[in-house]
């Protein structure tokens, strides 16, 4: 039988559930609709030209993106809109953030410091710029709350490191970093070190100005914020001089070859536009939400872990993350039996697809392997409501009590 | 604990193993660990405050070759 057909059969056994919460918004997410109106006159209507060819439609292409390009900017400090570069993900941005950067300085040396929790799209191209270019990358370790110290920040930084890379806010965990700390510490040391923040899991979650920060660039990426997939932001400081990664015919951008997809990107200016619109009412709004979610998980299920700031901590949690261990059984598992209820999550058990081992997030914050195995992230967002918190509520508890009972796992 | 020749993989490298087993070891009130590291993966400055955060001091570093040490900690008082 063909793959597809295997997993067509795999859907009719599944079902479709009669009620569905989706939580996994850290993989990808539902484009709301008034999202899905922006962009569908940029498919045959207007805009469906090429950007940089000298033609009405391509001028209507142009046009929405430098619109998206003066939003962004706008909502990251007032910046110069020639300073927002598109790519096509969030992982493309950190790539050419890390690459562009290191090409641009090769034969220099020096070192590149990461934190220990980064999202693989930032360390990888860094650990593959080393073995290419001759850099060294370093990891800082964190605290069991996932936040890097800047005096232990400190320690790593000094004439030769050129590059530094953490985190606005951690993806799996939703630590809030003390950025401005962090950045001060490194441009103290070394004025000259560049620092570059993924910031695709704090843009439209926490107020962030780039200029008032000392960011040198930022990673945005669409999906996260219920924007379409397909659209990632860098913002490049004008000072900061990148080489481009990849080659082949330039559009508007002039460091991410490749044409820009118009209806994408329309499609990210309308999810900004919701995003910010009742900016401090959105956030705590999903922050209530998330604590009714997490509060109710802890006290209705035996030996469940928080993950991430919690308690006294909750400061540095950003609104919408809420993930938690199950303990004694698999996260996968957790995942299946949730889905066939409707209610869809991922696991921290991946660290990447389709990989059975924890999570690097999930054990350099300490959590033991079988934690990290157990852990299911939940994503929220202003699109759920108190119904789909008290549907979870009900679920989940008989989810974990059934899967315990058949799993070899058991307290020592 | 040997941290010298642990791959670079999205769940093993050097400073996240030691990160986790740092953890456990001072879950179980260890009283003595032996660190092998390279010098290039974590500054010893660094190793020394991350260390005292699960509440360990060094008490005896060895250089082995310019490029790792052997570090004995030892579990404070507190």
């Amino acid at each position: 039988m063909s793959m597809s057909g295997k997993i067509r059969e795999f859907l009719e056994v599944h079902g479709k559930p009669s009620r569905e919460v989706y939580y996994d918004l850290e993989n990808s997410g539902f484009v709301p609709q008034e999202v899905v109106e922006a962009m569908i006159p940029y498919f045959n209507r207007v805009g469906y030209g090429h950007p940089s060819i000298t033609h009405r439609v391509g001028w209507e292409a142009l046009e929405v993106i430098y619109e998206t390009k003066e939003l962004v900017a706008k909502t990251i400090g007032g910046v110069d809109p020639e300073e927002i570069v598109f790519t096509h993900s969030g992982t493309e941005a950190n790539n050419l953030a890390i690459l562009g950067y290191l090409l641009k300085n090769r034969g220099r040396g020096g070192r590149v410091v990461l934190s220990a929790i980064e999202h693989l799209s930032t360390i990888f191209p860094a650990q593959f710029a080393s073995e290419l270019l001759g850099f060294k990358v370093q990891l800082i370790p964190v605290d069991r709350n996932g936040l890097v110290d800047p005096e232990l920040l400190k320690m790593y930084i000094d004439k030769d490191t050129v590059l530094v890379s953490i985190q606005a806010v951690n993806h799996e965990i939703g630590t809030i970093q003390r950025l401005k700390e962090l950045i001060d510490v490194v441009k103290d040391m070394n004025p000259d070190a560049v620092f570059h923040t993924d910031a695709a899991d704090g843009y439209g979650w926490i107020p962030i100005d780039v200029r008032r920060l000392g960011v040198d660039m930022m990673t945005i990426s669409s999906h996260k914020i219920h924007g379409p997939r397909g659209v990632g932001v860098l913002y490049v400081k004008r000072d900061v001089e990148l080489e481009p990664p990849i080659r082949g015919q330039l559009s508007v951008e002039k460091i991410w070859p490749g044409v820009e997809n118009t209806p994408l990107i329309a499609g990210f200016k309308k999810a900004v536009e919701i995003t910010f619109r009742d900016f401090d009412y959105r956030v705590s709004y999903v922050e209530r939400l998330r604590d009714k979610l997490i509060n109710g998980l802890v006290e209705k299920i035996p030996s469940v872990i928080v993950n991430g700031p919690w308690d006294e901590h909750v400061r540095y949690r950003v609104a919408n993350n809420a993930n938690l261990s199950f303990l004694y059984i698999e996260g996968e598992a957790v995942t299946v039996e949730l889905s066939l209820n409707g209610i869809y999550v991922s696991s921290g058990s991946a660290c990447t697809s389709r990989v059975l081992e924890p999570s690097h997030v999930l054990l350099a914050i300490g959590r033991k392997h079988e934690e990290a195995h157990g852990s299911i992230l939940f994503k929220l967002s202003h699109y759920h409501r108190e119904e789909d918190i008290d549907y979870t509520l009900d679920v989940t508890p008989k989810a974990v009590e059934r899967l315990r009972s058949i799993s070899s796992l058991k307290p020592s | 604990m040997d941290l010298r020749n642990i791959p670079s993989t999205c769940t093993s490298h050097p400073v996240v193993v030691l990160s986790n087993k740092l953890s456990e070891i001072s879950r179980r009130n260890v009283d003595e660990i032996r660190i092998y590291i390279n010098l290039d993966d974590i500054p010893i400055n660094a190793m020394e405050f991350f260390l005292s955060r699960y509440n360990y001091y060094i008490k005896e570093l060895k250089n082995i070759d310019g490029k790792s040490v052997f570090i004995i900690a030892r579990r404070g008082t507190e």
